[in-house]
């Protein structure tokens, strides 16, 4: 528990570094402005849709797979846990890297993916979401096989003896009764969406105006020597994580209260 | 009626073999056995949640061996009641009518019945949270007879009750048939508990089934 308490202050004093930086070195008044300039406007809008999309797409993903994942047990199940959870896995940056890869250099029907699209995918908010994506289901996926293990199959077998078919006791007893579990994974995975850099550093690139997001903003802004202006990015990150952890522990003890 | 003729099953963990017997229409059989004798199993292959390797049954006249859970028109109470976690005490009592397509005043006529019936009146918005043993295995009962079936195959459903809890399920259940009757296969390991109620008992011991009383 020691070691618990010094893992707890070093929390305490990444959040307050961050806080004193932009407190004591951040000038106000005009130079302030700065952080409503185009650039990062642009920035915490594309962030914000960029990983909004992510965290809808990777839990639309994650809740069937999850479920057949929970419903299901033997070596092929098991070898695909293992196979989803690779992202997860991988050095951020690899991930980018085989994505780069992926759509570049793998001849797909004599073209590489991105020249048989039509439509360049690397270098593009479309890299951004799928680089997202990548990580972000790997973790929703994760989430809710939990709480799908947690439900007893038996309800929906009832379902089944009641009239429904395999789907409709999909629909209408498991999915409601995960609902929490839904959320706190569209959360979660929203919150790395968010956060997320490596792979979105690699495969779409940190360009100005075009695919720059928070998280590479401050390395933008870091590679040009404006510190104050990363430490307030820096801020608005880290505001934006801990606002979704709050809401997500909130609406979690509601659910427990309910059910 | 429930007829099951030459079915042989086979779990991970033991086997029954060349299983036979018959509930009449509108009777009510008990099939007792030790714990382990196999019995969830066999009502199992009778909902179509277990496949079974050999034999027939037939369900109401009709040879369901092969049909989907779903096709069955059976009621189903398992032993834990397997309520639905977000679904009020109404939307269960619901689920079954609302499949089989009922219209809207049929359902809520269908819903009073029972919640009269099975002492439920007070609980229809409620969800399973929080309900007491006793209560969950009422709605569990309620749920399963809701869409009208032409079985009842109750699994152990005074398991886990205490007493007043178990008199009351019991009191309901004689009620019930005496007013509405379904042929019902009422599994239990506790047979002295059930006194007069069934027309047949059976038993199963080490795979095989024998008549204890008709």
């Amino acid at each position: 528990m020691g070691l618990g308490w010094i893992f707890l202050l070093l929390i305490i004093g990444l959040v307050t570094a961050n806080i004193y930086y932009v407190a004591s070195e951040v000038p106000w008044g005009d130079r302030g402005l700065d952080l409503l300039s185009p650039e990062l406007v642009r920035a915490t809008a594309l962030t914000l849709v960029t990983s909004t999309v992510s965290a809808l797409l990777s839990t639309l993903i994650a809740v069937p797979t999850s479920y057949g994942l929970s419903r299901f047990s033997g070596r092929v199940s098991r070898l695909l846990e293992t196979i989803f959870d690779i992202p997860i896995l991988l050095p951020p940056l690899v991930v980018g890297f085989c994505l780069l890869l992926l759509f570049n250099h793998l001849p797909f029907a004599g073209k590489s993916i991105d020249a048989w699209l039509g439509v360049p995918v690397t270098y593009s908010v479309a890299a951004i979401i799928l680089a997202q994506v990548t990580i972000c289901t790997s973790l929703a996926i994760r989430s809710m096989k939990a709480s799908f293990a947690a439900l007893d199959p038996r309800a929906e077998q009832v379902a089944q003896t009641l009239g429904a078919k395999p789907v409709e006791a999909f629909w209408k007893v498991a999915l409601p009764s995960v609902k929490q579990g839904v959320f706190g994974a569209a959360s979660v995975s929203w919150a790395r969406a968010v956060g997320e850099f490596g792979p979105i550093l690699v495969f779409a690139g940190a360009f100005r105006g075009k695919t720059e997001v928070l998280s590479t903003s401050i390395y933008i802004e870091m590679g040009a020597g404006q510190l104050e202006n990363a430490a307030l990015v820096s801020l608005l990150q880290m505001t934006l994580a801990i606002s979704v952890l709050i809401t997500v522990s909130v609406l979690s003890s509601a659910g427990k209260d309910r059910f | 009626m429930i007829k099951v003729s030459g079915v042989s099953i086979h779990s991970e963990v033991f086997s029954l073999g060349n299983i036979s017997f018959e509930v009449g229409d509108f009777c009510c059989a008990a099939l007792t056995g030790k714990s382990g004798a196999g019995k969830t199993t066999l009502l199992e292959s009778l909902c179509g949640l277990r496949r079974v390797s050999k034999g027939s049954i037939t369900l109401g006249n009709r040879d369901v061996t092969f049909l989907a859970p779903r096709e069955r028109r059976i009621g189903y109470v398992p032993q834990d009641a397997a309520l639905f976690p977000a679904s009020t005490v109404r939307a269960h009592l619901e689920f079954g009518p609302r499949l089989h397509g009922w219209n809207r005043p049929e359902i809520d006529l269908r819903v009073e019945e029972l919640a009269a019936l099975l002492q439920l009146e007070n609980l229809l918005e409620r969800l399973p949270f929080g309900l007491s043993g006793g209560e969950r295995k009422r709605v569990a009962i309620a749920r399963a007879l809701a869409g009208k079936p032409e079985v009842l195959l109750l699994d152990e459903p005074l398991t886990g009750l205490d007493r007043d809890a178990r008199e009351e399920t019991l009191a309901r259940f004689t009620q019930m048939q005496g007013s509405a009757p379904v042929t019902t296969l009422w599994v239990t390991h506790h047979l002295e508990e059930l006194g007069e109620i069934p027309d047949a008992v059976w038993e199963l011991e080490k795979g095989k089934l024998r008549l204890r009383k008709s």
